[in-house]
């Protein structure tokens, strides 16, 4: 059959239920955009969160859970079972083919701030989001004893700058009953955003963790004046854990299993990338099934075509025993359906994809400043390509049960239409 | 197809047909003969059969036995595809009432069967060109060409409808027009300035008519008139 406009009329047709079809448009342009937002937001998200530290090759704290070493010593979420001795540490630092070590010490906090404890190589070793470094956004490392470099997030939200003065509170919590006030620090630094768990945090000398301490652990701190402070060895006796950066990584396994079968004290060793893969895979639920629930709104989203259709059938036998009549073939109106569904669902997932990533393109420089969430990919790409393909695909063959079902009425009808 | 004597427009023989295997008959027709050019009034009233014999005449339903010959052309002998084709080349059709595709203007619905059909689009084109063809149809048929063209058909009065869809079945010269009650829906005035016109056109074009309809008092405007319920010999009637 020559010149069957089978295409165009599908186009003039849909035209004609205008309103319906800009409806059912918009239904599978949003769904489309929710599935492939939560898509982009969940790779960002699974990333960000693998790489929140990367460039250190073991965490070593008191023996637990490595998952536990992981979220109290990089994620600052509960606390560690045990300290460990700076002894430990000390064997652990000269080890051969150790090439740097940073300690923490943690315990204290700011107005909800963890404070972290630890030496000016934190800024210089820790990397994130796959080797990249700290930057600072204000000012430098600390120096001095009580110097203070703050996260982006807390800069922000306490209205922070260099130069101000804080006061740090003895465990955890917005309101410390406890505070250190007679040692104030002075803010030195302000960390660019990075996404890891350090926006959040208040970092200050291991020393000066041990000075604000003298006083007894809830003490108000140290009554010798700074000064006097200076001039003391404020090494620590315990830590909370430390980061190790090896020479060759290939070494890891082997320091990693002499640190657990240590003899003097029950340490622990584990390799970030591993700890946080076992992390991922209990947090990575949530993470599948924010997937699963787009995939099945992309569904609601196709059944909305397919209701559309169904529902103007009944009112299209006319249409289609008039086409009929002009010659067209049972299997032309069967295309003609399932062209319909295509074209609206194409139309819906080009709008749809569109929309994200203008969305994205838009939303991208405030997701990385505010939360350091950095999306892979602001265009197009070839998955989104498969996404609206498959979409399109999927109305065609959801389109098959209208088609059928025109096709069988065209059949039976023939040229007129018993109503 | 073209002999020395021009063939029957249509021509039925021993046409037998059934909805299903188990049912009887509701078409036995022994022979039914529409001449080229020939204007055919058809009375049926409702259950007599009229829209099975229609569909069975465009080609649409299969006869269980028997003949469709249109144009000098036996149906049965075609495939199915190439009765479709067949169809949108040699048949005009109007309907009792909604003819149009709502959603094309009316100058695109005249020309429809001019995209479905090769022979329909060439046949225009020799006439002058499809859109020209569909005006001059248009302004036949007593329509304002220029004014109705890029209306939405939908748009049109009932009247001024089955006029369009005259002219939709008169373009590209369709050796047979089938009228299935088309001005049931249309006032007493209306209804025989329409007929009057439509034959008019058939005329010109040279295309046979067959025109069905309950309503036995139009019968003396045709050339002849048949009484389906003596043609069908079926002793089931259409329940519809």
């Amino acid at each position: 059959m020559a010149r069957l406009p089978i295409l165009n009329l599908a186009l003039r047709s849909i035209g004609n239920r205008r309103a319906t079809a800009i409806l059912t448009v918009l239904t599978v342009a949003i769904s489309v955009m929710l599935f492939l937002g939560v898509e982009k937001v969940r790779h960002g998200a699974r990333e960000s969160f693998e790489n929140t530290i990367s460039g250190v090759d073991l965490i070593v704290g008191a023996r637990s859970s490595p998952v536990n070493l992981l979220l109290y010593s990089v994620f600052h979420i509960g606390n560690a079972t045990n300290n460990i001795t700076w002894e430990s540490y000390e064997t652990v630092a000269s080890a051969p083919g150790v090439a740097w070590t940073v300690p923490i010490s943690l315990g204290d906090s700011h107005r909800g701030h963890r404070v972290i404890g630890s030496t000016p190589g934190l800024f210089e070793h820790y990397e994130y989001g796959g080797g990249r470094t700290l930057e600072f956004a204000s000012g430098e490392p600390f120096d001095d004893l009580f110097d203070a470099v703050i996260g982006a997030t807390v800069a922000r939200e306490l209205g922070y700058q260099t130069g101000d003065s804080i006061v740090v509170a003895h465990g955890m919590g917005e309101v410390g009953f406890v505070e250190h006030d007679n040692n104030p620090f002075t803010v030195v630094g302000v960390l660019a955003p990075t996404g890891t768990p350090l926006d959040q945090s208040v970092m200050v000398t291991l020393e000066a963790i041990e000075a604000i301490h003298m006083g007894g652990a809830t003490g108000s701190g140290a009554t010798v004046p700074a000064e006097q402070l200076r001039e003391m060895d404020l090494t620590p006796d315990q830590l909370t854990a430390f980061y190790v950066g090896l020479n060759s990584p290939v070494a890891a396994l082997r320091l990693q299993r002499a640190i657990n079968t240590y003899p003097d004290e029950p340490l622990q060793a584990v390799i970030p990338g591993v700890a946080l893969s076992q992390l991922w895979s209990i947090v990575g639920v949530a993470e599948r099934t924010l997937a699963a629930v787009a995939a099945f709104v992309v569904l609601t989203g196709l059944v909305s075509i397919l209701t559309a259709i169904l529902t103007s059938l009944n009112e299209r036998r006319r249409e289609m025993a008039i086409l009929r009549a002009l010659g067209a073939r049972p299997h032309h109106v069967f295309v003609l359906l399932v062209a319909e569904a295509a074209l609206v669902a194409l139309a819906g997932a080009v709008i749809g994809t569109l929309a994200t990533y203008g969305a994205l393109n838009m939303l991208a420089p405030l997701l990385e400043a505010r939360f350091g969430l950095v999306l892979p990919g602001l265009a197009p790409g070839l998955y989104d390509l498969a996404i609206v393909g498959a979409v399109t695909g999927a109305a065609a063959v959801l389109g098959f049960f209208p088609a059928w079902r025109a096709y069988r009425n065209s059949l039976a009808d023939g040229m007129t239409i018993r109503l | 197809m073209s002999t020395k004597t021009a063939p029957p427009a249509l021509a039925l023989s021993n046409l037998h047909f059934a909805y299903t295997r188990r049912q009887p008959d509701v078409i036995a027709i022994e022979a039914l003969r529409v001449e080229a050019g020939e204007r055919i009034f058809l009375r049926g009233p409702s259950g007599s059969g009229k829209s099975t014999l229609l569909g069975l005449i465009s080609g649409i339903l299969e006869p269980r036995s028997g003949e469709v010959e249109i144009l000098g052309q036996a149906m049965q002998t075609l495939f199915s595809s190439r009765r479709d084709a067949f169809r949108a080349a040699h048949l005009g059709v109007i309907f009792q009432m909604f003819n149009l595709l709502p959603y094309l203007p009316v100058g695109e619905n005249v020309m429809l069967p001019c995209r479905f059909s090769e022979e329909r689009a060439k046949q225009a084109q020799a006439a002058g060109g499809e859109q020209a063809e569909a005006r001059r149809l248009l302004e036949r048929l007593g329509l304002d060409a220029k004014e109705v063209w890029s209306q939405r058909a939908s748009n049109l009065s009932v009247g001024q409808q089955q006029r369009v869809a005259a002219a939709r079945a008169l373009i590209g010269k369709p050796g047979l027009i089938l009228a299935d009650e088309p001005t049931s829906a249309l006032d007493a005035d209306s209804r025989d300035a329409f007929i009057s016109l439509l034959k008019e056109e058939c005329t010109a074009s040279g295309a046979a008519l067959l025109f069905v309809s309950h309503d036995g008092g139009l019968a003396d405007q045709f050339d002849r008139a048949l009484d389906l319920q003596t043609i069908n010999t079926a002793s089931v009637k259409e329940t519809v």
